[in-house]
């Protein structure tokens, strides 16, 4: 999967590499049972710190969507699905916020995408 | 020239066939009537053959392998590293087939009781024998076969990330094709070694042993490996001892391509290596394709090859990383 951060964004390092596993993970581009590259290694890859990949990590472990294992790294849960439905969730509540605020699709659109590039 | 190396080729199949024949000319007389053919794990030999039974088979063995060599390697076939690996193959066979002969004959010399034979430290030139198809193989002249040319590429825009921006790509592949192989190799091996190492110890069952577990490492290292693609270039890494299979500095890269792999234009599935190019094909379909500056191509079997292909491009691109990457 593609990794990409932005030092000058105001989100988090962590939260944005996070978001982006967050998305692999519901878009199956992170299968069930894959293993996620190493920390240290994405850590040389982005020019991050190990610790800023390790906080992401720990994010999704505690979301349930992934499982690191002693000594052997990270893998997507096999059962990664149901936590994305709490995401489906989420979602359908956001479209009911903004239909009540009279959002139109393209600006929630728009602000999703700003917040999953880590551009927001 | 090149004519001249293909015939020293060729005379170097015959050659061991010729030894063979000559030997048991100038030996006959001094050999006894039966020769010995098999040894257990120590002392004198346990089993034994007529001499001119043992003779002709081995001879005829040397010399098909001879003929086929020699009608393959004048025969143009799809590509000189074909004819090279044929030459090779050819060589092995003669050459262990004339290690089994001097191994049984010089030993038996002036011996009238073949039971009373030691084969002794003649077993290590059995072993190296094989090596003789190095012989043919350097002769061969090398393979100057022609670039590969990716089949239905894609138009791939490079992905430039800003000064703040940093890009990287990382996939982790299990290849059921390797696994499979892994779990036939692990299978043959116990068929293979599970009594000998039982009934003689696992030193005296080394030599044969340790060709086997290189083979297995070489296949089980391709089970599950990850691709990176970063600032750094292109990195193919084992799971199985972190082992490093293959690394392209961005500096290194002339081209790259998403494209259609079509295992035929790489040599078949699995690793291959030939001369100018290498490859890990799992499956007709989707790959990258990288082109070195020293033209060597190297290719890989992936499912959306489009967003390392990116990365890539856009390195070479904006080749600032690369000098980086070299610190």
């Amino acid at each position: 999967m593609l990794f990409r951060v932005d030092r000058e964004s105001s989100v988090p390092l962590a939260d944005q590499i996070a978001v982006q596993l967050r998305v692999a993970i519901a878009a199956d581009d992170l299968a069930p049972g894959e293993r996620l590259p190493p920390a240290r290694e994405l850590a040389k890859s982005l020019r991050v710190n190990m610790h800023t990949v390790l906080r992401a990590y720990q994010q999704l472990s505690d979301e349930g969507l992934i499982e690191m294992r002693q000594g052997r790294g990270a893998f997507v849960r096999e059962d990664a699905g149901a936590a994305l439905l709490r995401v489906s969730e989420l979602v359908t509540q956001l479209v009911a916020e903004a239909r009540k605020l009279g959002l139109a699709p393209a600006d929630v659109h728009a602000r999703i995408d700003r917040l999953m590039e880590g551009t927001a | 020239m090149t004519l001249a190396r293909r015939l020293l080729a060729i005379l170097t199949l015959w050659a061991p066939g010729a030894l063979i024949a000559l030997t048991w000319l100038a030996w006959r007389d001094r050999l006894p009537a039966e020769l010995p053919t098999h040894w257990g794990t120590s002392g004198p030999a346990d089993a034994v053959t007529s001499a001119p039974v043992f003779f002709g088979w081995l001879l005829g063995i040397a010399t098909v392998a001879a003929v086929v060599g020699s009608v393959l390697v004048l025969v143009p076939l799809s590509g000189r590293w074909v004819q090279r690996a044929i030459g090779a193959a050819a060589g092995a066979v003669a050459a262990f087939v004339l290690s089994m002969w001097l191994g049984s004959t010089v030993t038996s010399l002036d011996v009238s009781d073949p039971f009373t034979v030691e084969l002794g430290a003649w077993v290590l030139l059995t072993v190296m024998a094989p090596c003789y198809g190095l012989v043919p193989l350097f002769l061969l002249p090398p393979g100057t076969s022609p670039p590969v040319e990716p089949q239905e590429t894609v138009k791939i825009e490079p992905l430039v990330p800003a000064d703040s921006q940093a890009v990287a790509w990382s996939r982790t592949i299990s290849s059921w094709l390797f696994i499979g192989m892994t779990v036939l190799l692990l299978a043959l091996g116990a068929l293979l070694f599970a009594q000998p190492i039982m009934r003689d110890g696992i030193a005296a069952t080394a030599w044969t042993l340790a060709p086997y577990c290189a083979v297995l490492i070489l296949v089980a290292v391709f089970c599950a490996y990850r691709v990176t693609v970063d600032w750094r270039g292109l990195r193919v890494t084992s799971l199985l001892f972190g082992i490093s299979l293959k690394r392209i500095r961005p500096d290194q890269i002339a081209a790259v391509e998403a494209a259609t792999l079509e295992p035929t234009q790489w040599g078949g599935w699995g690793y291959r290596i030939m001369p100018g190019r290498s490859a890990i094909i799992l499956r007709k379909g989707p790959g990258l394709v990288v082109t070195q500056r020293n033209e060597k191509q190297f290719a890989i079997s992936l499912d959306r090859p489009a967003e390392p292909a990116s990365i890539l491009l856009g390195l070479i691109a904006n080749p600032e990383p690369s000098a980086e990457a070299r610190r």
